[in-house]
């Protein structure tokens, strides 16, 4: 599709404007004019396509893509049926020629851990006293459905991160193996290595129902009888929560880890939410099959899925993604995403106003793909490291008067640990308590240290601190350092430490650790300092980095504009009428509603169900 | 998607900047090099003033010549099939790889130029004079500055440049489009190699095909014409269009070779391998000498 008149008009004034000062330092309508202007040119300069040859596709048997998703992802795009879909290539932000992958000895300068415990490593927890815990959760949980790298390459050396003097790391030497990259083909030559997304990169609820037709059967089963269920629906305990997987990770046996379509870094906040669209998703079946009473399990379950994939798309958009962006021009933007400027009100009484996704919103508007096929992209993996919002510890309370009934460490929740959580706390409280808990504040010396001394143990004994590996990997991924990346996304890079954060004692630590040398400066590190810059920074109102937002605005717009079943056939005859109705009367709030109701005083008078909610006598 | 500047009676323009559309057009049947009969007049403008510079004794160089020119695709196999086998001298290749270390003490330009005439000329030295004369030539193809274009035309600057480095090369069409022209492109090429080995991680990071494939240059732009009305999914085009393939932007956006060489089109240049492998030669040369 070509740029409109109007689109690089406000192309090149988001330029321009940034020129003087940064979008949010401008005034509504200026800010919100540029927000769309630099979306506009990232969309022309930002998407770079990584695949050489494409994954072969299967015609599928016995199975109409054109109404349906297909477990891997395949055929969303009917003309390249590969696209997106499980086990195709990440994409990239920037230029390719930027995106060669560090190697030593720029690998290791400065040392990960080094980063690690000198500006990463939390000191106090501080939160985000305007979020609640689901949250950070949900953030996890969107994730788990749009990318995941895999396993990594256990036949390549392994990196060995250098330890800084003194430290006492539990394993005597930091040992990581490198990312498996895709296998290189003659067309690869000359370019950086690629990665493989082993989910699906649409938006599609893979993170529910698996990314394989394999993984898709097993969330069907009924773990009473070991069979698919007949009736569409997701396997579920009687008293309504997640069945057992008994699997093995890494050589450490979970016999009570729960079944997911993705269940990886497994958390009771993530396993709160797997619950809830799990049973939203046997609601809608039964909502369908009120209008298709003669309709198979198959297409029941599959529309459901549609459904419930569209439904959480949109919690996302106008819900969590306002929420974390809690300014007028935040809040605009995010929900003009869905509703278009004309509004939730006017679009559903009146319908959309043209083809534009200005005025009505991305869903139902054309499908376009921009610069190069959809993909989730390894920059986009990089701003999403968010696992500061994560706490150390987590109080769980009684919803009824706020006594806390128990009080445990990150690891006693996570993993097969939940269901103990569960055994010794009602499902009703346990939402409670994630409700009214504060995630962590995305900024220096915030990042949990749980998870910097995480016990991976498999038979050779492996601990991993997770704060060094995120910025090891993305050195060894070829994701330009902070400077570099601002510039490539038309942000203002920082020329010295005095510009990169307002904080004096954060300067002097990131000097220390850096040599001096701002250009050195990782790109998570920048994105965590910048939340105490008034100029460059975070945006007021923000619960993340500009520079992670410039990197949303592009990629949350694309997962709806490139995915067919959002534009083209976002429709009631793809849909169905109920199904549609569905999509646009629901929210997290009723979702709550449906299967937590006696929870719903305490979240009735939040704004925002991602807001923290009231406690009793509060 | 291309751009299209398009004003009627005027100009026909479609300006290609993306790997797909390039690689779609560059077999378009309907597109060919040389002067459109009929086309607006800055159409004829642009394609008579490259013609008129790339040229030697009134008939097209290799580069410019179109597609059923006799015995141009034989010559172009043979040149491909001789630089196949063909290393440059070991000295050039040192200088080159201290250019590229930092070290070097010899103007670039006029170093390329010689590395590259050898290939066709055995005794030819390039001299500051012949380095000029190829950046002459060079410019009088790319540039519109019609006060420029008359003094060239007055003082017959640019037909002796031609001349001398036609001389050089022994007359051969191919070896003065490359010490003219092509030349331009390797000494860019070079330029970005040293910026690249003096930056973060310098040699250690990148392989010397990777380091080739970043550095590679492309020629910004190469022009075709329509010889009949058509349509692609990259475009629609009239006869007397103009299409600008925007070679070296489409290659940096994808780091794709056969871009930068139109490999697997009838206009393929016969240096597609030779070029890369001698840049990735030069880094692994210049690594090794590194302090």
């Amino acid at each position: 599709m070509r740029e409109s008149l109007l689109d690089r008009l406000l192309g090149r004034f988001a330029r321009t404007a940034a020129r003087i000062k940064a979008w949010h330092r401008w005034p509504y309508f200026i800010a919100v004019a540029m927000i769309v202007g630099h979306r506009v040119n990232m969309r022309r300069e930002n998407l770079t396509d990584t695949e050489v040859d494409p994954p072969r596709v299967a015609s599928p048997e016995d199975f109409d893509p054109r109404g349906m998703r297909t477990p891997d992802g395949s055929f969303n795009d009917l003309a390249k049926p590969w696209m997106g879909m499980t086990g195709a290539r990440f994409g990239r932000n920037m230029p390719l020629a930027d995106t060669f992958g560090e190697r030593p000895p720029r690998l290791y300068e400065p040392s990960p851990r080094l980063v690690s415990n000198r500006l990463l490593a939390r000191r106090e927890f501080v939160p985000v006293s305007h979020l609640n815990l689901l949250a950070a959760a949900w953030i996890q949980f969107m994730v788990h459905d749009w990318l995941s790298h895999g396993s990594n390459d256990k036949n390549a050396e392994k990196w060995e991160i250098p330890l800084p003097e003194g430290d006492r790391w539990i394993d005597g030497r930091m040992t990581v193996l490198p990312t498996d990259p895709d296998p290189r083909r003659p067309g690869d030559a000359g370019r950086p290595d690629a990665y493989t997304n082993v989910e699906t990169s649409w938006w599609d609820g893979s993170q529910v129902y698996g990314s394989t037709r394999e993984r898709q059967v097993l969330v069907r089963t009924d773990p009473a009888t070991g069979r698919v269920r007949e009736d569409g629906k997701l396997g579920l305990q009687p008293d309504g929560s997640l069945p057992i997987e008994n699997r093995t990770i890494r050589g450490k046996p979970s016999p009570r880890l729960e079944l997911a379509g993705v269940n990886g870094n497994w958390w009771i906040a993530l396993s709160v939410l797997h619950r809830l669209f799990a049973l939203e998703h046997n609601a809608i079946v039964d909502r369908l099959r009120i209008d298709f009473p003669g309709a198979s399990g198959e297409w029941l379950f599959q529309k459901a899925r549609l459904v419930n994939a569209a439904l959480m798309a949109k919690i996302h958009t106008v819900e969590w993604t306002p929420a974390l962006m809690d300014s007028p021009e935040g809040r605009t933007a995010m929900r003009g995403n869905y509703w278009g400027i004309m509004g939730e009100t006017f679009t559903r009484a009146y319908g959309r106003i043209g083809e534009g996704e200005i005025l009505s919103g991305i869903p139902g508007s054309p499908q376009e793909h921009h610069a190069a096929p959809y993909a989730m992209t390894e920059e986009f993996t990089a701003v999403y490291r968010l696992h500061s919002l994560v706490p150390d510890e987590i109080s769980f309370r009684r919803h009824t008067d706020d006594a806390e009934l128990l009080r445990l460490p990150l690891p006693k929740v996570a993993g097969g640990e939940v269901r103990d959580v569960y055994d010794r706390v009602p499902f009703d409280d346990v939402v409670y308590s994630l409700g009214t808990s504060n995630p962590g504040a995305l900024v220096l010396h915030n990042f949990p240290n749980a998870l910097r001394e995480l016990d991976r143990l498999d038979a050779a004994g492996v601990h991993f601190d997770l704060a060094a590996i995120d910025i090891l990997r993305d050195r060894e991924r070829g994701v330009p350092r902070y400077c570099a990346f601002r510039r490539r996304i038309d942000a203002h890079a920082p020329a010295s430490f005095e510009e990169l954060t307002d904080d004096p004692e954060w300067r002097r630590e990131l000097r220390e650790v850096y040599n001096d040398r701002i250009e050195d400066v990782d790109l998570l590190v920048g994105t965590l300092a910048e939340a105490r810059s008034a100029k460059y920074g975070t945006p007021p109102g923000f619960g993340f980095s500009d520079t992670a937002f410039r990197i949303f605005i592009l990629m949350a717009s694309r997962r709806l504009k490139s995915d067919r079943f959002y534009t083209d056939d976002f429709r009631p005859e793809v849909y169905t009428e109920a199904g549609f109705a569905w999509v646009q009367e629901n929210s997290l709030r009723t979702v709550l509603e449906r299967h937590c109701g006696k929870l719903r005083l305490h979240f009735a008078d939040a704004r925002n169900v991602f807001f923290p909610w009231a406690k009793p006598g509060g | 998607m291309p751009r299209a500047l398009s004003v009627p009676c005027l100009v026909d323009l479609l300006v290609v900047e993306e790997a797909d559309a390039i690689r779609v057009l560059a077999v378009e049947a309907r597109l060919d090099r040389g002067v459109p009969v009929r086309a607006p007049p800055v159409n004829r403008m642009i394609a008579r003033r490259v013609a008129a510079v790339l040229q030697l004794d009134g008939r097209p160089l290799p580069s410019a010549a179109p597609r059923d020119t006799p015995g141009r695709a034989e010559a172009r196999d043979a040149l491909e099939a001789r630089l196949a086998g063909r290393p440059v001298e070991e000295a050039h290749l040192d200088a080159l790889a201290d250019h590229v270390a930092g070290r070097g003490g010899r103007a670039l330009g006029p170093l390329v130029q010689e590395t590259v005439g050898r290939l066709f000329a055995s005794g030819f030295r390039a001299s500051e004079e012949t380095w000029q004369a190829a950046r002459l030539l060079d410019e009088a193809a790319r540039s519109f500055n019609p006060v420029r274009r008359l003094v060239w035309a007055l003082t017959g600057r640019v037909t002796g440049a031609r001349r001398l480095l036609a001389r050089e090369v022994g007359g051969d069409p191919a070896a003065l489009h490359t010490v003219a022209i092509a030349v331009h492109n390797l000494v860019v090429s070079l330029e970005r190699m040293r910026a690249l080995a003096a930056g973060p991680g310098g040699f250690a990071r990148y392989t010397p095909e990777q380091a080739a494939s970043l550095c590679l240059a492309a020629p910004p732009r190469v022009l075709r014409h329509a010889t009949a009305r058509g349509a692609t999914a990259h475009g629609e085009f009239r006869d007397g269009t103009l299409v600008v393939f925007c070679l070296e932007a489409a290659r940096a956006r994808s780091l794709a070779h056969d871009i930068a060489f139109l490999t697997g089109s009838w206009s393929r240049c016969p240096a597609q391998a030779w070029v890369p492998a001698l840049l990735a030669s030069v880094w692994q040369r210049a690594a090794a000498r590194r302090p």
